[in-house]
């Protein structure tokens, strides 16, 4: 947060912090506050770096994200998103390292789709590969105010199994010049080798978003 | 509204086993688990020296039938006292399956224990069914002085807040080897697979407790093969499937010989 503030003032750097709540029936219920830097280049490449404290359980830090992404003009919109995440559960002495990538295009303008791989390293467990996928369909766009829904099982602190399938909305009010309010929701939908479905993780937070 | 979602899910269900109505109605775990808790179970009195078998996906129902003629025949040559299922008892949860596989169990005139699976669950009255047959779906029991089995219920492909109560509870007890039968692996394999519990966060928690409780072993299913890894001094095993069904490996169940210090383990294939 100490780097967030003192980075506010450079140009081309996007801030944000965000407060959030993460639950899951007879797992976890916990706070979370995150932030956020992200930058661009020429409008093709992107970095992203997240890092999340959680209280309530697991006090201390829940994990930290770093995204590069490229976009390419032109047909579809192509664009190829790679990373790293930890995510910790100190209460529990386990963490999740992952890599992964993402390709994504938009066939149709406010529609995104995507599709990518990742690996996870837990500790304890074994490691393995997962599916990533991503839909986002920005419902309402205006230059104040917009709304997506989407499903997708990455986020930018969290990687969920493909089984899960989270739902949810994202939303941006523009409050003044430079500075936006953001809001997601997620919901996650157990499962689908099972065969009955029973929504299971509840993720939502709200944050402030600065950039010049 | 009600008849549109029951048509999406007719849809989306339609050359499943699942019946639609299952997806909405049946209780869920929650339930069950409580269901269960509030179940007697009489103590049984096995030797200081035994041998159980533990297998998983019976499947029966489905048309490509079933290698239970030849674990029966292993019961005997094996010497086998009791033998547990862990889950997917039935191919579609139908009361004829239900009452066919109970006449098979019983027929065996060995103790048996059972836990159920997804496709235990596929009817709207499944849970009935099993209930009624078997008793609860989440229990242990003490087949010696040191060896404590946990049966969960993970039909839906996870524990729920009381289970995991409940299981907290039975792992903090003393006995040296405690053996965790379920239908749901934690880990099966590296490669893409939606057939493992759901949740990130779940399987994080319940590794941790296996490690913190010394867990000797997770015995799951949901997969037809034989599978094992150990995970930080736990066994984790896909036990193998009756089935004929498989998706790797041989048809086949794990064998567990129990001595008044040890438990040692070894995989039995069921060729016909």
């Amino acid at each position: 947060m100490v780097v967030i503030l003192i980075c506010l003032p450079a140009p081309g750097l996007n801030a944000d912090l965000a407060l959030g709540y993460q639950g899951e029936t007879g797992v976890e219920a916990k706070g979370l506050v995150s932030a956020g830097l992200t930058t661009g280049l020429f409008n093709l490449l992107t970095l992203d770096c997240t890092a999340g404290f959680s209280f309530i359980e697991h006090p201390g830090p829940a994990g930290f994200a770093l995204t590069g992404g490229l976009k390419l003009p032109g047909f579809l919109s192509p664009s190829l998103d790679a990373g790293f995440q930890h995510q910790r559960w100190t209460g529990w002495n386990a963490s999740e390292n992952r890599l992964f990538g993402l390709m994504q295009v938009e066939p149709r303008s406010r529609l995104e789709l995507g599709l990518g791989i990742c690996r996870r390293l837990p500790e304890p467990g074994m490691n393995e590969w997962n599916i990533l996928y991503r839909f986002g369909w920005r419902m309402m766009e205006t230059p104040k105010f917009s709304l997506t829904v989407r499903l997708t099982n990455l986020d930018r602190l969290e990687l969920r199994n493909p089984q899960q399938f989270p739902v949810g909305l994202d939303g941006t009010w523009r409050l003044a010049p430079g500075w936006l309010l953001y809001g997601r929701t997620r919901l996650a939908f157990n499962s689908f080798s099972t065969g009955l479905i029973y929504p299971s993780a509840l993720r939502a937070e709200i944050g402030v978003k600065y950039g010049r | 509204m009600a008849d549109r979602l029951l048509l999406l899910l007719l849809l989306l269900t339609a050359g499943c086993e699942i019946d639609p109505r299952a997806v909405l109605l049946h209780p869920d775990v929650e339930t069950r688990v409580r269901q269960s808790l509030d179940c007697i179970l009489l103590p049984e009195t096995f030797p200081d020296t035994l041998r159980f078998a533990v297998f998983s996906d019976l499947h029966i129902g489905k048309p490509a039938g079933s290698h239970w003629q030849t674990f029966v025949r292993c019961l005997d040559s094996l010497d086998i006292n009791f033998f547990c299922a862990a889950g997917d008892l039935t191919d579609r949860g139908t009361v004829a399956e239900y009452d066919s596989v109970l006449a098979l169990f019983q027929h065996t005139h060995r103790h048996y224990y059972v836990t159920l699976g997804n496709h235990d669950l596929y009817r709207p009255n499944s849970w009935n069914y099993y209930q009624t047959r078997f008793g609860p779906s989440c229990y242990a029991i003490r087949p010696s002085l040191h060896l404590k089995l946990i049966f969960l219920d993970t039909g839906e492909g996870r524990l729920g807040a009381t289970q995991f109560r409940w299981l907290e509870t039975e792992l903090s007890s003393p006995e040296k080897y405690k053996i965790i039968i379920t239908h749901f692996p934690v880990y099966d394999d590296q490669t893409p697979s939606i057939f493992r519990l759901g949740s990130v966060a779940e399987r994080a928690k319940l590794l941790s407790l296996l490690r913190k409780y010394r867990v000797y072993a997770w015995c799951a299913g949901h997969r037809h093969g034989l599978r094992h890894q150990q995970i930080d001094g736990t066994n984790h095993f896909l036990t193998g499937a009756i089935s004929r069904t498989l998706d790797f490996g041989a048809p086949g169940f794990l064998l567990f010989e129990v001595q008044p210090d040890t438990v040692t383990w070894r995989f039995v294939p069921l060729t016909d």
